[in-house]
């Protein structure tokens, strides 16, 4: 009888999950993984809306060489979206409601004989995480407006000759903030 | 392991809140803890640290249960030569939400010390278990601190 432990079937589970996460990135759902309706949920939502901007910018483009590049730099942009889902879920799991103290715990201790006691909680941990994502997010929306930059250019000047200058400020732009907000 | 104490099986009238959050914040260790499990071999202070809280949240339902059905005011009425301290001015309930109250400060510090070695580990780069990693070594030492300080401080 072959059960949920069997490594087979552990592998199998594995598998399926890899897979399961791989598609929800292809199709950058804000709503998948359920992260509830609190900060890291909208965070998420608003680096998925990157994504989004970046897929409409790049249907936008003339078909050419410019529309392969910028549609060829997506994956880059998962792989950031990938970063920002992995930062969300552990936030979200570590305090589901956001970097934010429990106002029921701070309105208890607001009672206290002696004084506040709240006042002795700083910020709670969480919240550098939910600058870790704001870092990731904004890099996503900087690459974005790159895009947007470029396809304006090229709807304005038909004939311009100096796309590759935009195109690899664009990629230096995107490489340059993978490695400060993220080494893989 | 991940047990927690029985909640009390009694009215705790105004006090019920109390007890929620104090669960509440135990249930955030126990989150965290999960999480820096994953980064950090290291296991034996976080499951000390976790003893603690549930030591800690054993003394909350005492405390929860003697506040509910503790006077509002004062037993004795003091002579005029005795200064009494503020401590002894405060009414039986009063004092009991007091300890209570150091109890909730208690449970949340800790979980913050482990939410921090969590966030660590989150925020590290990927690495093979038993790598030297000092980030996450000295949060793990900063919650063993902060246990060791409610140990002595708030020692029920």
């Amino acid at each position: 009888m072959t059960t949920w432990w069997h490594p087979m079937v552990r592998a199998t589970a594995r598998r399926r999950l890899a897979a399961e996460r791989a598609a929800a990135l292809r199709r950058v759902d804000a709503w998948q993984p359920p992260l509830g309706t609190g900060l890291w949920r909208t965070a998420y939502g608003e680096s998925c809306d990157a994504v989004l901007a970046y897929d409409r910018i790049v249907a936008l483009v003339p078909a050419g060489p410019v529309r392969d590049e910028l549609a060829g730099r997506r994956p880059d942009l998962l792989a950031m979206l990938d970063r920002v889902r992995y930062l969300a879920e552990n936030g979200a799991a570590l305090d589901p409601a956001g970097p934010v103290r429990d106002a029921e715990l701070l309105a208890l201790l607001a009672e206290d004989p002696h004084g506040d006691l709240g006042q002795q909680l700083g910020a709670p941990p969480s919240h550098l995480l939910m600058d870790a994502l704001a870092a990731v997010r904004g890099a996503m929306w900087r690459a974005t407006e790159e895009a947007a930059r470029l396809a304006v250019h090229l709807q304005e000047n038909a004939g311009a000759t100096d796309t590759a200058i935009w195109l690899t400020a664009l990629a230096a732009g995107v490489v340059s903030a993978r490695r400060a907000d993220w080494a893989p | 392991m991940t047990a927690l104490p029985e909640p009390p099986d009694r009215d705790l009238g105004a006090f019920a809140a109390h007890y929620a959050v104090a669960e509440r914040s135990a249930r955030r260790y126990e989150r965290a803890m999960a999480i820096a499990k994953t980064g950090t071999l290291d296991h034996e202070r976080l499951d000390g640290g976790w003893r603690a809280v549930q030591g800690w949240l054993e003394r909350a339902v005492r405390l929860c249960m003697l506040s509910a059905t503790a006077p509002d005011r004062t037993m004795r009425v003091p002579r005029r030569s005795v200064k009494l301290s503020w401590r002894q001015r405060l009414t039986p309930r009063d004092r009991h939400r007091r300890n209570l109250h150091g109890c909730l400060l208690a449970i949340e510090r800790a979980a913050d010390a482990a939410a921090v070695v969590a966030v660590h580990v989150i925020l590290a780069p990927e690495r093979q278990p038993g790598d030297v990693w000092s980030t996450v070594d000295d949060a793990l030492r900063d919650l063993t601190a902060v246990v060791d300080e409610l140990a002595v401080r708030h020692s029920p």
